[in-house]
């Protein structure tokens, strides 16, 4: 095996949306970084739909922005339409989504990475890890070199013995059109990690200039755009339009007359598929009684002529694809550029990583993205992010970066993942944080920003912007709550159909009104004036939903006491006294970290907690005698 | 379970109704506060020392007294959970240690778990270590045992109308995250203004059974009954017919029973706490005055009043008075000593409640007044006969927890933004959790995916 000779800090393996946050974060941080990929031109390649963001999505967008990390500049820079979400269902579930130019989302990423001066981007398939003493010492190649390296992080998506099934044919691979990875999941079984099998799937791509556009109802972008990154100011590209298709009952006849050709109902698919991302004919299926099913249809790209039908994702032959897009109206003499398809790959159970995302069987091996059993861009480049953070502080030999649940979405995921069992690949929705209403896309900056900060990954430009935000709300709501309703308001008042206020009411009260928004009120006194729209939005917000955010807070509070009582590493679960089998079984297998963590495996009791309490409690007096 | 570790948490230290005393202890933040502002001490100090034992009042909200009890401070680090402890030293009744609780939660303060102090008290270092695993075993015995025993507790009736509630409640949120989480998905709009009122007739039914609390609790604990009226008529007499032994003292001199006697006794099936009171007069003898305001004090606590008349003597206005002073008590009018006249005067000029009338010396009327008595006090709960009763007071808090975050739904149904409503019936659902078991997010999900269509 031929040594590549430089010795490299963090060896990332995978440059899809993961690996390049991985690689950017650590070589940001100062650390000497590789990046190894099987394929140079498929850098942050998107696998299936052009689109970054929505529910839960956007959110973790934000969140990878306020630690300074790529993904919310990149889609601000390449989106071709936004849109903001749940405009009217309230300020905690509103979420941008955007659409990419696929190519061009790419390019410019692959841009990014190469002029980052740490960063190394280079060729080569992993097909091992070399290993010392439990710590991880680089990578080889299938080329034979090896790359020597003090972390290594696993972003290999889908590409893990990858098989592509279209119909009942399949063949290898890691994405259509690209080679599968097959020796690194082996060698990771023969390191003691515990692999399984997942299944996505994704619908044909179609030659926009083949479909009737005219005749389907058209999408547009909001008339503002509200950006995705804290250190974007506005976005003033011309938008494309989406496009909303049905099927029909006759689709739904062509596509039930083919079941026995999806390799899915012929039970060739062993992996488990999401079930919030169901192909069509599962959708046709389980929905027997629903008469259409709405698709909404993507343009690739600005200059692409090719166009992605949400919603329709299949692994039945390219035939059946072919005759059930054509009974669609608009589709009636559609071409197919590229035929759906579902994929099979190799994950590795989440539930052997430490919150750090760092493996609990080799040291220095972190794992992040579609490796951990998870799905969509988004996701991937949270865990991306902080595995990154984390080799890199890991390398410096300082303390580990864990978000909490109450903290941030990307909490909230690193902890399921890490917690729960593994039954389908891994969503984000936000109906997965209890928190929900103190993690809003419109407060990530003020969450996370110190945060960045802390490791290093967010730059002087933009804590400065950070700090002249805070000052401005600080000063708006002092404002508000000098300023008085006096007689001199009374007519304003009586316009803005406010009952009679009691003499003396602040601004700050009447702004707690449900009629009332802070936009009525700027006009009326000079202090209000000249704050922008983000510090007026964050002081309403925080204002009129204070009773609610209130409550939250000290539920978080309550909850961080358990998070904070570590479960030593080494504990023997046998010598604990009084744990029912079953539990100490769940212990032994997840090896939580806190109570906290603990508390939130499935079947353990609050009896069990009390007893782990008391347990640490004594270990703890014979550790200092008293 | 246990509550979190910042709460305040109450509970009796005594067995309740065993004993002349009853002990509240409450640790915790909030115990030093919750005794400023409810103990009126007799010397008025606004600092208690630790350790030291105050006499006074313990008053209500409205500031009515509740009871005469002596209040000890233990300070931080001096006391047996290590947290700030207050003991309450009451008079035994269980209508007071009832009050005062209702009075704690009120404050904020939780109930207790069983074992929930021993357990504060080792997590905050007071236990050593043999001891560690003596409480170890409690709680793993106690918990699960007394989680075991409040299900198994519950009759079918009631875990089946929580269960139902839960499934309802549920099902309104799988909607409503399945609609925040995804609006781009073709999800049949439903009617927000339908939900909204499922959800009030919900909040409703969480309002029906916690009002049957109060009715449980009579099953539960025994209602209390108390014996009033003018010296000399009878009440001593009545006791001890009802008790069918010589429990109380009898004779002709007026102002015989001077301290309050309490009995239990069984009525028909129902468990009866009846008590014998001093005559209600003006005195100028100290010791019957206390009595006379003990017997006023029983009187407010009284789930019924037999209100006794000695059928020989006149009706005045004065002991009309005296009859509708408690008006939302239920009240009978007993005539007694019925072999000492020849005709029963009419009382129907003065009085249009349930009348009696017995003897105590021949045993005339006791039967139909122990079937009016219970006849009476089950009337206040003929409308919950349908449904199914909440004795226990945990199954009480949870109720009322949720119905505490229904309310606010309703409340601001109209306007506030999704996000909110939805935490407030999320929080409606956690309530549950201690009879249900948790319901998580991962439920939830499973509620939608099997509910709508949903992918992209
Ligand atoms: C067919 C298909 C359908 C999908 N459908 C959906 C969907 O509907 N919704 C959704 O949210 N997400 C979907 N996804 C998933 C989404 O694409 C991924 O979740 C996301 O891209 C994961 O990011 P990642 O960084 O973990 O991996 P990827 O983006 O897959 O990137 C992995 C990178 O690692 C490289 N690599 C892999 N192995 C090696 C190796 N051994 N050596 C060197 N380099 C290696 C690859 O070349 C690639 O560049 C789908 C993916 C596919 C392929
Ligand atoms: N003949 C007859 N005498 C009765 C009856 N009930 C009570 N008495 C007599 O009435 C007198 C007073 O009875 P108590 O039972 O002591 O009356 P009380 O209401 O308890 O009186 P105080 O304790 O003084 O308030 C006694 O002499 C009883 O014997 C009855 O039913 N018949
Ligand atoms: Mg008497």
């Amino acid at each position: 095996m031929a040594d590549y000779g430089k010795k490299y800090e963090v060896i990332v393996v995978g440059a899809g949306h993961a690996g390049c946050e991985a690689a950017l974060a650590a070589a940001r941080m100062g650390c000497q970084t590789l990046l190894l990929t099987i394929g140079l031109d498929t850098v942050a390649q998107m696998s299936c739909n052009p689109s970054i963001g929505g529910l839960g999505k956007g959110h973790l967008v934000h969140e990878i922005d306020a630690l300074g990390g790529e993904m919310a500049r990149n889609i601000d820079a390449t989106g071709i339409q936004f849109r903001r979400l749940n405009m009217r269902k309230g300020p905690a579930v509103r979420a941008g989504r955007a659409q990419a130019d696929r190519m061009q989302y790419s390019a410019r990423m692959k841009q990014v990475v190469e002029s980052e001066p740490c960063l190394d981007l280079k060729q080569g398939l992993v097909e091992g890890l070399v290993v010392g003493g439990g710590r991880v010492l680089g990578v080889r190649t299938r080329e034979g070199i090896y790359h020597e390296g003090r972390a290594v992080v696993l972003t290999t998506g889908t590409f893990m013995r990858g098989l592509i099934h279209v119909g009942l044919s399949h063949y290898p691979g890691g994405r259509a059109g690209e080679p599968a990875a097959e020796g690194l999941s082996l060698c990771l079984v023969d390191l003691g990690f515990d692999v399984g099998r997942l299944k996505t799937g994704t619908p044909a791509r179609l030659a926009a200039r083949t479909i009737d556009l005219g005749r389907l109802e058209k999408q547009f972008g909001d008339r503002v755009i509200r950006p995705f990154s804290f250190m974007t100011d506005n976005i003033g590209c011309e938008q494309v339009n989406c496009y909303i298709a049905h099927t029909n009952e006759k689709t739904h006849e062509i596509i039930r007359k083919s079941l026995h050709l999806s390799p899915l109902y012929a039970g060739i698919i062993e992996g488990v598929g999401p079930r919030y991302c169901p192909s069509i004919e599962d959708k046709v299926v389980r929905f027997a009684d629903k008469q259409s099913h709405q698709s909404f249809l993507e343009p690739e790209g600005r200059n692409s002529g090719e166009m992605y039908p949400s919603g329709l994702s299949t692994s039945l032959p390219a035939d059946v694809q072919l005759a059930y897009f054509r009974s669609m109206v608009g589709f009636e003499s559609v071409e197919i550029m590229r035929p759906g398809y579902a994929i099979e790959y190799d994950y590795v159970e989440p539930r052997q990583l430490k919150p750090t995302l760092e493996t609990k069987l080799i040291e220095g091996l972190f794992h992040a993205g579609q490796i951990n059993g998870t799905s969509g861009y988004e996701e991937a480049a949270a865990q991306g992010l902080m595995a990154g953070i984390n080799a890199a502080l890991k390398c410096r030999d300082r303390e580990p970066l864990v978000l909490r649940r109450d903290q941030a979405y990307i909490g909230v995921m690193i902890d399921d993942l890490v917690t729960r069992e593994t039954t389908e690949p891994y969503r984000m929705f936000t109906s997965r944080a209890e928190y929900r209403l103190l993690l809003r896309e419109d407060n990530a900056d003020r969450r996370l920003t110190e945060i960045g900060r802390g490791v290093g990954l967010v730059t002087d430009e933009r804590w400065q912007r950070y700090e002249r935000k805070e000052e401005a709300i600080a000063g708006l709501i002092n404002a508000l709550r000098n300023i008085k309703v006096t007689e001199k308001n009374d007519e304003l008042m009586a316009e803005l159909g406010v009952n009679a206020l009691p003499a003396g009411s602040t601004f700050e009260k009447l702004l707690k009104r449900p009629d009332i928004g802070i936009d009525q009120l700027v006009g009326l006194d000079d202090a209000l004036a000249g704050y922008e729209a983000a510090v007026l939005e964050q002081v309403e917000i925080g204002l009129k939903y204070e009773g609610y955010i209130q409550r939250q807070r000290e539920q978080v509070e309550s909850f961080k006491g358990l998070e904070a009582v570590q479960i030593p590493e080494g504990i023997d679960y046998q010598k604990v006294p009084g744990l029912t089998i079953e539990v100490r079984e769940k212990m032994e297998r997840y090896r939580p970290v806190s109570l906290g963590q603990a508390s939130r495996l499935q079947g353990v009791t609050p009896a069990a907690i009390a007893i782990m309490q008391v347990y640490l409690r004594k270990l703890n007096n014979e550790r200092r005698p008293c | 379970m246990f509550s979190s570790r910042c709460s305040t948490i109450i509970a009796p230290a005594t067995v309740v109704g065993e004993s002349g005393i009853a002990i509240l202890r409450i640790s915790g933040s909030l115990s030093l506060s919750f005794l400023k502002q409810y103990f009126n001490p007799r010397n008025n100090t606004q600092s208690f020392a630790s350790h030291r034992l105050y006499l006074g009042y313990l008053v209500d909200r409205d500031h009515k007294i509740i009871d005469e009890i002596m209040a000890v401070y233990m300070e931080p680090g001096r006391s047996y959970t290590y947290e700030p402890v207050v003991e309450l030293h009451c008079h035994g009744s269980p209508q007071v240690v009832k009050e005062i609780i209702t009075l704690a939660q009120h404050y904020g303060i939780d109930l207790a778990q069983p074992g929930e102090f021993t357990y504060r008290a080792f997590i905050n270092g007071r236990l050593d270590l043999t001891q560690a695993e003596a409480v170890c075993r409690l709680i793993h015995s106690k918990s699960d045992f007394s989680r075991r025993a409040a299900i198994n507790q519950m009759d079918g009736f009631l875990s089946r109308q929580i269960s139902q509630i839960v499934m309802r409640i549920r099902q309104h949120i799988a909607y409503l995250e399945a609609w925040i989480d995804f609006p781009e998905e073709d999800i049949p709009e439903q009617n927000f203004a339908e939900l909204v009122n499922d959800i009030k007739c919900i909040n409703d039914e969480v309002g029906r059974l916690t009002e049957s609390y109060h009715v449980g609790q009579i099953v539960a604990d025994g209602a209390s009954v108390v014996l009033a009226g003018l010296p000399n008529s009878g009440k001593s007499s009545l006791l001890n017919a009802l008790l069918k032994r010589d429990r109380a003292i009898v004779s002709d001199i007026p102002g015989t029973t001077r301290d309050t006697i309490e009995e239990a006794l069984i009525v028909n099936g129902l468990k009866i706490s009846l008590a014998d009171t001093a005559g209600l007069r003006h005195t100028t003898d100290p010791v019957e005055q206390l009595g006379v305001m003990k017997s006023y004090r029983k009187l407010e606590a009284a789930d019924l009043i037999l209100f006794l008349h000695d059928a020989a003597q006149p009706f005045s206005s004065a002991l009309t008075d005296l009859m509708n002073r408690r008006p939302q008590t239920p009240l009978i009018l007993v005539l007694t000593k019925t072999d000492l006249v020849q005709t029963v005067p009419s009382t129907t000029s003065f009085f249009d409640g349930s009348v009696c009338t017995v003897s105590s010396v021949t045993g005339d009327g006791l039967q139909e007044l122990m079937t009016l008595m219970s006849d009476t006090l089950f009337a206040d709960f003929a409308g919950h006969s349908e449904a199914p009763l909440v004795t226990e007071r945990r199954h009480y808090d949870t109720l009322i927890k949720s119905k505490t975050a229904l309310d606010r739904f309703v409340e601001n149904s109209d306007n506030m933004t999704l996000d909110l409503l939805v935490s407030d019936l999320r929080q409606a659902l956690i309530s549950f959790e201690y009879v249900t078991g948790s319901v998580t997010t991962d439920d939830i999900l499973d509620d939608i995916f099997s509910n709508f269509c949903i992918g992209k």
